[in-house]
């Protein structure tokens, strides 16, 4: 399934320049990003570019510490763990219902779901903000979680359906068969078999929730509750008026790692998952 | 039969989604409607009904229409400079280059992070006294190109741009690759039978089967051009700028303008827009889909 | 590699469990401040601040203090607090600063604090709060004359140099007219150095319009054309004109530092500090913040804003803002809130501002923070004091942004020109005005 190799034309060049371009200034920028968080304020204000003389990780702990980055890394893991099952869960029964189930106004039902997908988020800010403050979950980690759930519907109710769309119908016949309920028939067969879509889906949600900042910048109010992207806001408008550069940058790099050794990791797994649901989507 | 016993899980299995879709969704978005047609400040007990008085204020509102520019401006250059180097970026994937696992994670690795990451990066980046870039012009002696990167509009537009296409081409890039494995090699092979270059094949092969992806995709950015909110948000501190989107002047209506009748009109404005230029774009870019 | 349903149930259900953890809900029996940074916080207003509460627990035992909310987006915070009828019991806004303040004293969120201000001081023996706070510093804590806000530190603009770069120069370092002022430009920029360092992304460009306007047409005036919905000054009043002629020819004359409009306040202070630039037109406020920045023997010299030859305005009018805190009508805890607040105006309290966060105090016959060699020779010359803008920020928030993206395209950008300015200004408030007068 790959192209023929073929000669390198002129126009080659220049996509490889392009390419090389590309990836060398983002590897540039991370470094500098990376080297800066351990050099002091007066060192980095003195030289952009230079070395840092000794690695101060005095800049990780006050970032850890002082500016709560740790006490935000423990709250987005776990807000993201349970938006991540309740809304696969979630929307795993309906995809299935709505792929393998005929009823009148199914499709209408799963454009209902669908049509999120092109709503801006702005649009709905406000009453949606308000509706929660009655509702006494602003503020809180329950209507946060509750609210990514909802808002990782659509997406993941689309590329679900598609997936248990692909399954074969004898699944059911022959569990029907067999005495099985419906109940077991989802949970013992189609789940498992669906769990390549299941994967793709968690993954792509984990990544959604754990970056998550635009609901989390109108919901979390108080310091205590703050999620990564929601502190390192925070700390980004705060720090750089302190003139804290390298704090605050040792902040970013916390804030970055997680994802990138996941990726390092299980790049194999990601991205096959994530094509795998994009082709099938 | 099967279907029968199948019905029975009708209920049960849709309801949670539902619910919370109802609740989260269908509702506020219903009551932005409502709210946009009053003046509501938000802090007051009364809504006070005032018809379309608000959508006319939008259009008479220069900072609305400064918004609206700027998102234009995002949309068309961001698109300008994605879509090509993404399908340029794939193509070369597709070729299986030396180094290829290592490239891909590059590529996609920026879409992994938050878009508060990328501001803050980019923002520091472009910083004119200590930022990389002003630092690496004048070390490199091009002092004078180095300038104040979100300062004028002339300049900020550009910067971001750069900032949300580094953000978002691994995405593009990655589906673009997948639609390009799909195409059977014998294609390709038969095209160059035929006498076709590398450049016609992409053009003549590669493209038209891509037409499908590549059409969803002009509407995800279209949308997210529309919405664009958090990366400027960030980098400008959220204070009144020249680089002020729809996104970030509805917010600063509501909670610090005190105009939640006229933000949430707004937002339908937006809304609306999103709407008709995809259906317009969808149409445009609208032909047979090529089975094989 | 298979997890049974039970375990992974167990598992879900004990992590389940956490959002309840996740709830804030606010202590009933603390007093809460909000633009309150937390104790770590190095600042000296801030150190100030918490020796002042620590002082307020032990007299009234019992009693706890804590911060409202954590920081990042202040006012907003405050907005929704009110709107869900849950404020803080102090929130504090500069009464010129965000969009807020009108139009919460108008809907009747903010408390009135006359009757409290009637009683006596904290530690001024005879007189009363309101008798200890000087005259001058009264009318930006009031809205239609009852008093809602009280004051903590008052912030006056005028021009900062650095003297030893302005004799170096063989600049005058007070000058006294506009013809003055631009003549050290040149000197300055013949020696060498920056005469200007500007913010030009926020709205710290506008104040030097503020200014000349004032000084040119008077004070009047200029509030009449911020002001008036009959439009009694329009911005095409050729003062105006003259003003804006002037701004753009600071520009044009290279005597504003290069680049300044990508550089916030910060970055073009850095640049005053560091001796690279000679003259920056800011506030009080500018020293508390970068204390530890300014080396000793930097010469820092301030001097009122020049007057223009010809003008009708006042010389000794002053314009600036007070920073204040007020107490919602909805707080818990009114009385002692305002307790609070007499602690803040106490003479025990503005001293250690004056002196530690090197502030200036509202209060009357308090010394001043020293570091800012000249602002006494101001300060008690001044006849007049009122906000900037003349409170316009507060009292017409979309008003006043059309206003700054003019003024920015004006002299950022310089994409228009000065009679094509005055022109948009006076078409955009004149709809405005009759828009909101239907």
């Amino acid at each position: 399934m790959k192209m023929p190799r073929s000669r390198l034309s002129t126009m080659g060049l220049v996509a490889v320049l392009l390419m090389g371009g590309y990836c060398l200034s983002s590897i540039i920028a991370l470094f500098w990003v990376t080297y800066t968080s351990f050099k002091s304020n007066t060192e980095f204000f003195a030289s952009t570019w230079a070395l840092p003389e000794s690695l101060r990780f005095e800049n990780y702990s006050y970032a850890w510490a002082n500016a709560q980055i740790g006490h935000y890394f423990f709250n987005t893991a776990y807000i993201t763990v349970l938006s991540t099952v309740g809304t696969v869960t979630i929307a795993a029964m309906a995809a299935y219902v709505l792929a393998r189930v005929l009823f009148p106004m199914r499709q209408f039902v799963f454009y209902v779901f669908l049509s999120a997908m092109m709503v801006p988020p702005m649009l709905y800010l406000f009453p949606l903000f308000v509706q929660m403050r009655h509702m006494h979950m602003t503020n809180s980690h329950l209507g946060l979680i509750i609210l990514y759930i909802a808002n990782g519907l659509p997406f993941s109710i689309f590329v679900l359906t598609g997936f248990f769309r692909s399954l074969p119908t004898e699944m059911e016949e022959a569990a029907f068969i067999d005495g099985a309920t419906p109940w077991q028939t989802y949970w013992k067969i189609m789940l498992p078999l669906a769990r390549p879509g299941l994967i793709t889906v968690s993954i792509f949600n984990f990544i959604y929730f754990w970056n998550e900042f635009f609901w989390s910048l109108i919901l979390l109010r108080t310091g205590k509750l703050y999620t990564l992207a929601r502190g390192l806001q925070t700390l980004f408008w705060n720090m750089s008026t302190e003139s804290r550069w390298t704090e605050l940058f040792a902040g970013l790099v916390i804030v970055m790692l997680p994802l990138i050794i996941v990726f390092i990791l299980l790049q194999d797994r990601i991205t096959e998952g994530l094509t795998v649901g994009a082709v099938k989507g | 039969m099967i279907q029968k016993q199948l019905r029975k899980l009708i209920w049960p299995f849709l309801l949670p989604a539902l619910v919370l879709h109802t609740v989260f969704f269908i509702v506020p978005v219903i009551n932005s409607f409502y709210y946009s047609l009053t003046s509501w400040s938000g802090i007051s007990l009364e809504k006070q009904f005032v018809g379309l008085a608000n959508y006319v204020r939008a259009f008479t509102d220069h900072t609305f229409i400064m918004g609206l520019e700027n998102v234009l401006l995002f949309g068309v250059l961001g698109f300008v400079l994605v879509f090509p180097l993404a399908l340029l970026f794939a193509v070369i994937l597709n070729r299986k280059p030396p180094a290829a696992r290592f490239l891909k994670f590059v590529v996609f690795a920026p879409t992994l992070l938050s878009v508060v990451v990328t501001a803050v990066l980019w923002g520091s980046i472009y910083n004119p006294v200590i930022g990389l870039l002003n630092e690496s012009l004048r070390t490199l002696g091009l002092e004078a190109w180095s300038r104040p990167w979100l300062g004028s509009r002339h300049n900020a537009l550009p910067a971001i741009t750069v900032a949300m296409v580094w953000q978002g081409l691994g995405t593009y890039v990655i589906l673009f690759l997948a639609g390009m494995q799909k195409i059977p090699v014998s294609y390709y092979e038969s095209a160059e039978l035929d006498g076709a270059n590398g450049r016609q094949q992409f053009w003549h092969v590669t493209l038209p089967l891509l037409w499908d992806v590549v059409q969803i995709l002009v509407i995800l950015w279209i949308i997210g051009a529309f919405q664009a909110f958090a990366l400027i948000f960030v980098i400008t501190r959220g204070y009144p700028n020249v680089i002020e989107v729809l996104g970030t002047y509805i917010y600063w209506a509501g909670f610090q303008g005190q105009a939640i009748g006229y933000a949430s009109a707004m937002g339908v404005i937006m809304f609306l827009m999103a709407l008709t230029f995809s259906l317009v774009v969808n149409r445009l870019m609208k032909r047979e889909t090529i089975q094989y | 590699m298979t997890m049974q349903r039970r375990d992974f149930l167990k598992y879900l259900a004990g992590v389940a469990a956490l959002p309840g953890c996740g709830r804030f809900a606010p202590d009933e029996n603390a007093l809460e401040i909000s633009g309150l940074q937390p104790r770590a916080a190095q600042v000296a207003i801030n150190q100030v601040m918490w020796e002042a509460i620590d002082r307020f627990e032990a007299a009234h035992v019992g009693t706890r203090i804590v911060p409202a909310s954590g920081g990042g987006g202040g006012y907003q915070e405050l907005m929704i607090r009110v709107m869900e009828g849950n404020p803080p019991d102090i929130m504090s806004f500069a009464t010129a600063e965000t969009g807020l303040t009108y139009a919460y004293v108008e809907q009747g969120h903010v408390r009135d604090m006359t009757g409290f201000l009637n009683a006596p001081s904290y530690d001024t023996p005879g007189k009363s709060w309101l008798e200890t706070i000087n005259p001058l510093y009264r009318e930006p804590l009031m809205y239609e004359g009852r008093y809602y806000a009280m004051p903590q530190n008052v912030i006056s603009l005028q021009i900062y140099c650095n003297a030893r770069l302005y004799e170096e120069a063989g600049a005058t370092l007070n000058p006294a007219t506009w013809d003055e002022f631009l003549d050290n430009c040149e000197k300055l920029k013949r020696s060498g150095t920056i005469p200007i360092t500007q913010d030009g992304i926020h709205w710290y460009t506008s104040w030097w319009f503020d200014h000349l306007s004032q000084r040119i047409l008077g004070a009047d005036k200029v509030r009449r054309a911020f002001r008036d919905p009959q439009r009694s000054v329009p911005w095409t009043d050729p003062g105006f004109l003259r003003a804006a002629r002037m701004m753009g020819e600071l520009v044009d004359r290279g005597y504003v530092v290069d680049g300044f409009a990508g550089l916030n306040h910060i970055e073009s202070e850095l640049l005053f500090w560091q001796e690279l630039a000679a003259t920056v037109f800011v506030g009080t406020w500018f020293t508390s913040f970068r204390s530890e920045i300014i080396t000793k023997d930097f010469r820092l010299w301030c001097y009122r804003f020049p007057m223009v030859e010809g003008g009708a305005g006042n010389p000794y009018d002053l314009i600036g803002t007070v920073n204040t805190r007020s107490i919602p009508s909805a707080a818990r805890h009114p009385e002692l809130a305002a307790d609070f607040l007499r602690l803040v105006d106490s003479r025990w309290f503005q001293e250690q501002m004056v002196r530690r966060a090197r502030m200036v105090s509202p209060l009357s016959g308090m010394p001043l923070p020293g570091v800012q060699q000249g602002l006494d020779a101001i300060l008690e010359t001044t006849e007049r004091f009122y906000p900037f803008s003349f409170g316009m920020e507060g009292a017409a928030p979309f008003l006043y942004r059309q206003y700054w993206n003019e003024w920015n395209q004006f002299m950022v950008a310089r994409e228009l020109e000065a009679e094509q300015l005055v022109e948009n200004l006076e078409r955009i408030f004149e709809r405005y005005y009759r828009h909101a007068a239907v």
